[in-house]
């Protein structure tokens, strides 16, 4: 698979694990992280699944109310940070 | 289109205006179509989100400009993004309209004072239900983009395989498209995840939410991330999807 540079910060104190994993299976530390986000995708597939299919309904239906609804997702710290920022 | 949201407070909707309430649901472009004022705050505030003249004697900390119309005077905020401890935009840039008065100099029913006697009522500024209608109304409008505006811009990626198709759904995410005539044949939809206006990041749920709108018959274990978009690079915004075109 094609390389590619990004500049991924991680927690200090993953370095280490990660250079031991590295080491251990004889793999790059891309190729590790490539493993656990492959790994972090199935464990998480359902989700992922649940969302995108309710979604696909939501659009076949043309539930313009609950697709409004979906996009509320992460709205109240957007709309906490715009009152602090009226009243700082 | 500016790169910055233009609102006008429901106080100066209501009060100011004579609106009805329900205005505060409205686009402003669909409100200045019938009020010339809204229509002068749209056209000055589209170019500028900062006037050139302050209003004076105010006790907010805020910097609060005026803008003309005619003999009437309106007092405008620029409320710029609001950046998280990363320095990452949380919050979308907003030129608020917030008060609007005839000006007759020096009589007590004039502007200037109206604007501070606002002010000292804590009645200038945005409250939370501006806020709020702010954002319900943003996520209204690309809702409607996406079960609007998506099937023609796929439609108009197959009629024109190999071209690239660019548009911004809702005022909010860029996105750009390609049908690739392989076999089978291939759609690929980039996203980019910095939304307009500004930069604000997106959030997490909504990549979803907007890849399905394009690949709306695609089951979960076919969805695949694409490392280009028909062979061109992706912007470092970008993530991108793809399906057979079937």
């Amino acid at each position: 698979m094609a390389v590619k540079t990004k500049p991924v910060r991680i927690y200090e104190g993953d370095q280490g694990p990660l250079r031991l994993l590295a080491g251990l299976e004889k793999r790059s530390p891309a190729e590790v992280v490539h493993a656990a986000l492959a790994e972090y995708f199935q464990t998480h597939r359902g989700e992922i699944a649940a969302t995108f299919t309710h979604a696909q309904e939501m659009i076949a239906a043309g539930d313009l109310e609950g697709l409004a609804q979906a996009l509320t997702a992460g709205t109240d710290v957007q709309v906490n940070a715009m009152l602090a920022d009226i009243e700082a | 289109m500016a790169d910055w949201f233009l609102r006008v407070t429901k106080r100066c909707l209501v009060d100011d205006l004579g609106l009805a309430p329900e205005a505060i649901g409205s686009t402003l472009s669909d409100l200045a179509v019938t009020n010339d004022i809204l229509q002068a705050f749209l056209d000055k505030r589209s170019n500028h989100p900062e006037g050139q003249e302050v209003v004076t004697g105010l006790r907010t900390n805020k910097v609060i400009f005026t803008f003309h119309v005619g003999e009437n005077r309106g007092a405008t905020w620029f409320q710029k993004a609001v950046l998280n401890a990363s320095g990452v935009a949380i919050t979308p840039p907003v030129a608020w309209l917030l008060a609007v008065r005839f000006h007759r100099s020096g009589k007590a029913e004039d502007a200037y004072p109206f604007f501070r006697d606002l002010d000292a009522k804590n009645r200038l500024l945005p409250t939370e239900e501006d806020v709020r209608a702010l954002v319900a109304q943003t996520q209204l409008t690309l809702a409607t983009s996406l079960i609007k505006d998506v099937p023609r811009l796929i439609k108009d990626a197959r009629e024109s395989p190999g071209r690239i198709i660019s548009a911004l759904l809702g005022d909010r995410v860029s996105v750009r498209l390609v049908h690739e005539r392989s076999d089978p044949p291939m759609l690929t939809v980039a996203i980019s995840q910095n939304l307009r206006p500004g930069d604000m990041a997106m959030p997490p749920d909504w990549l979803l939410l907007i890849a399905a709108a394009f690949l709306p018959e695609t089951p979960i274990e076919r969805l695949s991330f694409s490392p280009d978009l028909g062979g061109s690079p992706l912007s470092p915004d970008e993530v991108a999807f793809c399906d057979f075109a079937e």
